[in-house]
């Protein structure tokens, strides 16, 4: 009994190390999503409010880890300190692009920014739609994995 | 105030006589030269703090609060309001683009302008004169007053008379941002254009009085006329330093002889030293 206990164990266990081993592919999704959403926020501000980049960046994009990027951001552009890299959860051509697009906006006139922000749309979206596969497939393998190897040892257990 | 710029300059200028400090002019590496108002007339001083253009450059950032497109309209203009209500006026390159300003550049020196509300400065040419609404005038100089007179006087027509005031404050100064207290039958138009507004103005919002600062274009004009001619009172400003000097700028002229104002008030310093009625006849 208490052997198919422990069994049952290591199988939940293997399963959620599986998950936290691509928890990267979806917080890198994540994140996309969240930039493409702010990306779009500042499109519709440049359209009609023009606050600026300042009042968009106090808003809630639903991924934590994006947000609290965006508030390092904010510091150092208020400070003027150089934009921080990003996380490192991404891929380095990803960050590299994220650190690009945040040193970028705001430093423009609306002619110039208007076209930064609208290529970034296109170029966000496509990036988000990647990567969300990638997460869905990479998550469903970890977890498939995961189990697999938690089944072994469970057998190997009884 | 003075957010904008870098720390040590901003404590160096609200360290002369921070109350009464009415212009703040930074050239880039030159002494910042501060005016303020002492027995009832400006004063000047000059500080040892000395900003690079960096530093100019980095503060003109900070004032279009880190986004130069939302504020590129006034950038447009040579000025740009901060967000306590201080008008910064700029100075550099102009980016020319179909023949027009579209931006500035390598900007080399701010002016910085502090409004102020004097409530009742206005009230004894009020109390003297205005026995009924009547169009108004006022001329002086930069730097004599007028805005500070005109809000005073709106303000007045707003409370004393119970018209609906409409402040069209095109650069955020008439109403200080919000601030500045214009009587609670008062609308205020904030850092919009002025032709638009007057004309807009009278079809949507049906105002009785409009106070208008800065009347100089031949646009401004007609919008003057079309706001009068609709039976709107209305309040306005003129840089010029005597009637003489008033009736050589052509666009004026035109309005003077019109007779479209009942009074022409000439300032100096924040008093009123000259009246005049419709027919240009001194009668103070």
């Amino acid at each position: 009994m208490l052997k198919i206990f422990l069994g049952f164990c290591v199988v939940v266990f293997s399963v959620i190390a599986g998950k936290k081993f691509t928890a990267k592919y979806k917080d890198r999704a994540d994140f996309y999503s969240a930039l493409s959403d702010f990306n779009s926020l500042l499109i519709r501000d440049m359209g009609y409010l023009k606050e600026g980049v300042l009042p968009a960046m106090e808003g809630d994009y639903g991924c934590e880890k994006f947000g609290e990027y965006l508030k390092r951001v904010k510091s150092a552009i208020v400070e003027n300190k150089v934009i921080p890299a990003a996380p490192d959860f991404l891929e380095e051509r990803d960050a590299v692009r994220v650190r690009e697009y945040f040193s970028a906006i705001g430093r423009y006139s609306s002619f110039s920014q208007s076209d930064l922000l609208l290529s970034s749309r296109k170029e966000f979206s496509d990036r988000y739609g990647e990567l969300k596969i990638k997460s869905a497939k990479s998550s469903a393998l970890g977890t498939k994995l995961g189990f697999a190897l938690g089944a072994t040892v469970f057998i190997i257990i009884i | 105030m003075l957010k904008f710029l870098p720390k040590e300059a901003a404590e160096d200028v609200l360290a002369v006589e921070c109350e009464k400090l009415s212009e703040v002019r930074i050239r880039a590496n030159k002494k910042i030269a501060v005016t303020y108002i002492s027995g009832g007339e400006p004063r000047r001083k000059i500080l040892p703090t000395v900003l690079n253009e960096t530093e100019i450059d980095r503060a003109v950032f900070k004032l279009c609060n880190f986004s130069i497109a939302s504020a590129e309209e006034q950038l447009k203009r040579g000025y740009i309001i901060s967000s306590e209500g201080e008008r910064v006026g700029i100075c550099g390159e102009g980016v020319e683009s179909d023949g027009k300003i579209t931006a500035f550049k390598r900007i080399t020196s701010l002016c910085v302008r502090f409004p102020r509300q004097v409530k009742g400065c206005a009230e004894e040419f009020f109390l003297k004169y205005i026995k009924k609404p009547s169009n108004c005038l006022v001329f002086s100089p930069p730097f004599h007053g007028k805005t500070t007179f005109i809000r005073d006087l709106g303000r007045l027509y707003s409370v004393s008379f119970g018209l609906d005031t409409l402040f069209i404050d095109e650069r955020g100064e008439l109403s200080l941002d919000g601030y500045a207290d214009l009587g609670e039958s008062s609308d205020i138009f904030r850092n919009a254009d002025k032709t638009f507004c007057l004309v807009s103005g009278v079809r949507s919002m049906n105002p009785q009085a409009i106070v208008c600062d800065e009347i100089m274009t031949e646009s401004d004009c007609e919008a003057v006329r079309f706001a009068v001619s609709s039976g709107v009172k209305l309040l306005a400003t003129v840089h010029s330093d005597d009637l003489l000097n008033l009736v050589k700028k052509q666009e004026i002229k035109s309005l003077l002889r019109e007779k479209i104002f009942d009074y022409i008030v000439g300032l100096k310093n924040f008093k009123v030293e000259r009246v005049y009625d419709g027919n240009l006849k001194e009668i103070c």
